[in-house]
């Protein structure tokens, strides 16, 4: 007898014993696991290299990231490192895009975008499953791994390792409903912490000539100036991030756009006023990304929609063939 | 269909073509001839719109653009333009001019501009099946199970290709459905393709310009930075 409660004494600290150390240790549930993962990406000071692969190519980039505080905004810089030199320098509200072939293209904002619907923490659990399946290591990083999988056929489904210590992404293989691999990112070595004075200067180098100025402007919901059109189809889970108007970059007029997420997958939706008058529609898909192209006809009014984002063409075509004018209400 | 009564009137075989022709299931000659029979009859044009009404209402979707009598205005507009004799002729004043008015434009928009406007007479004639096809499967969702099984015929012939291995298939559009119908004699097999190639150049254009606004847009909001803009790289190997 007295030998029993011994042993379930002893039983019952074991148990404490570990729970406790899954939860001071960076075993949190899975929902929580991802909101850090954004969370870091934004908020950790990191340098790092990586490989990206989709299809037969592989190409390595570069990373340096500055959290913003109450003196310094938030500053990135990604560099290609194979082929054609380009680079991505972001600085708060500024974001550059160069390319050798193309030039440089500024995006400008108004101020940071204003997030319209915030992600709840519950919300990937409900469109994917979660699993915390073991542990590895990435870039000499121990990695705790995460299975994403999800529930219908409008999203794809991942593999995370995500860094133990700081739950930064350190390697992603994304899937589709055949679980043929789409794309793979993994760190080859990743520095968490501050960075050095060197390195902060590579994030305030500008590119001294900028060809093209993209003056974006947020539009936070504003029943004053509603949009023309809806979508009338969106996966389940799927919210508006935001929205905004900016030039577009094949025509001469303004474009709508809004983007959606599900926490995880991100599209966004764009639509312009059309020129060609030539009702048509195309889709591709360019390595992990869908794109749609539709033009609509409303009277004497052309319409031009495309959708772009990391989810099954499907699923991006049937958004963009949802969205209509939204002039005639009954 | 295949048995033919000598008491069907040639208009009668017109309507059962037609309601054919948008239900997705005709051949190229099959469509002209009930292209050239509704231009000429009012009647024909109006059971047009009400089949289209009908196989909208049939997949289970009517929406606001189902009521747009697109073959009689795609009709007009082929009426309006005299495709044979000018198509060459505009062709060359139209790169010419795209080159002269490239000022304070950027140079992505002027491409595309040109290349559309080279392009208008030749799409207005293939529009034309593309125009009916798009408008019949206009609420036909592809990616829905239940849908799909319910539209297995009609999404046979939906005119978007798609371009499953990604990265170095661009071509795949849904104005090339309606370049290969030769609907017009008068398009010679070269100008389809040069056509073709240009609307493909023109939706690749966009592609990547809208993938780049995509990247900016979710490293601006939550999305994770590094993948946004690593999946830019697939447009380098084009």
């Amino acid at each position: 007898m007295k030998q029993t409660q011994w042993i379930s004494g002893k039983l019952l600290v074991l148990v404490i014993f570990i729970s406790s150390f899954l939860n001071a240790d960076t075993v949190p549930d899975s929902s929580n696991l991802l909101e850090k993962m954004v969370d870091s990406s934004k908020k950790l000071s990191f340098q790092g290299e990586f490989v990206y692969q989709q299809g037969a190519q592989l190409e390595t980039l570069s990373i340096i990231h500055q959290a913003g505080d109450n003196d310094h905004s938030e500053k990135e810089r990604i560099i290609y490192l194979d082929g054609a030199p380009r680079e991505v320098v972001r600085d708060g509200h500024e974001l550059f895009f160069s390319s050798y072939n193309e030039g440089v293209t500024r995006f400008q904002h108004g101020s940071l975008m204003p997030v319209i619907n915030k992600l709840q923490g519950g919300i990937s659990e409900k469109y994917y499953d979660l699993k915390i399946v073991g542990i590895d290591r990435v870039a000499g990083r121990e990695a705790l791994l995460l299975l994403v999988l999800p529930k219908d056929r409008f999203r794809y489904g991942y593999q995370l390792w995500l860094d133990r210590e700081s739950s930064l992404l350190l390697k992603s293989v994304m899937v589709d409903d055949q679980g043929k691999i789409i794309e793979r990112l993994q760190f080859t070595s990743l520095n968490v912490g501050s960075l050095s004075d060197e390195t902060k200067d590579l994030l305030i180098r500008k590119p001294p000539v900028v060809d093209e100025t993209i003056t974006v402007k947020s539009q936070p919901d504003r029943p004053s100036d509603p949009l023309q059109w809806e979508t009338g189809w969106l996966p389940d889970g799927f919210l508006l991030e935001n929205r905004s108007v900016r030039p577009s970059p094949v025509s001469q007029h303004n474009v709508d756009a809004l983007v959606f997420s599900d926490g995880i997958a991100s599209f966004s939706v764009f639509v312009e006023q059309d020129d060609t008058r030539v009702l048509s529609q195309a889709s591709e898909k360019i390595g992990a990304l869908s794109a749609v192209s539709k033009i609509y006809r409303e009277g004497n009014q052309y319409f031009h929609v495309t959708v772009v984002g990391d989810i099954p063409l499907g699923a991006a075509e049937r958004v963009a063939v949802s969205v209509r004018p939204l002039k005639i209400k009954p | 269909m295949s048995e033919k009564d000598p008491q069907i009137s040639a208009r009668e075989r017109l309507k059962e073509s037609l309601s054919v022709s948008l239900d997705g299931h005709s051949n190229d000659l099959e469509l002209r001839r009930v292209l050239d029979g509704i231009s000429k009859d009012d009647e024909l044009r109006s059971l047009a719109g009400r089949y289209q009404l009908i196989g909208d209402a049939i997949r289970g979707e009517v929406n606001q653009f189902a009521g747009v009598d697109i073959t009689s205005s795609v009709m007009a507009a082929i009426e309006q333009d005299d495709i044979d004799s000018s198509f060459n002729q505009k062709l060359s004043d139209s790169s010419r001019s795209s080159v002269n008015d490239s000022d304070g434009v950027p140079k992505s928009s002027n491409l595309i501009k040109g290349l559309w406007v080279s392009l208008g007479k030749v799409a207005i004639a293939a529009s034309v099946a593309v125009a009916i096809i798009v408008g019949v499967r206009n609420s036909n969702p592809p990616a829905d199970v239940q849908l799909m099984a319910v539209n297995e015929p009609a999404t046979l012939t939906q005119p978007v290709q798609l371009a499953h291995t990604g990265q170095n298939d661009y071509g795949a559009s849904g104005i090339r459905a309606g370049y290969n119908s030769k609907l017009h004699d008068s398009i010679t097999p070269e100008q389809l393709a040069y056509a073709q190639s240009l609307a493909d150049r023109a939706t690749r254009e966009r592609f990547h310009a809208y993938a780049l606004q995509h990247a900016e847009l979710s490293a601006m909001g939550n999305g994770q930075s590094i993948l946004s803009f690593a999946r830019l790289t697939s447009f380098d190997s084009q």
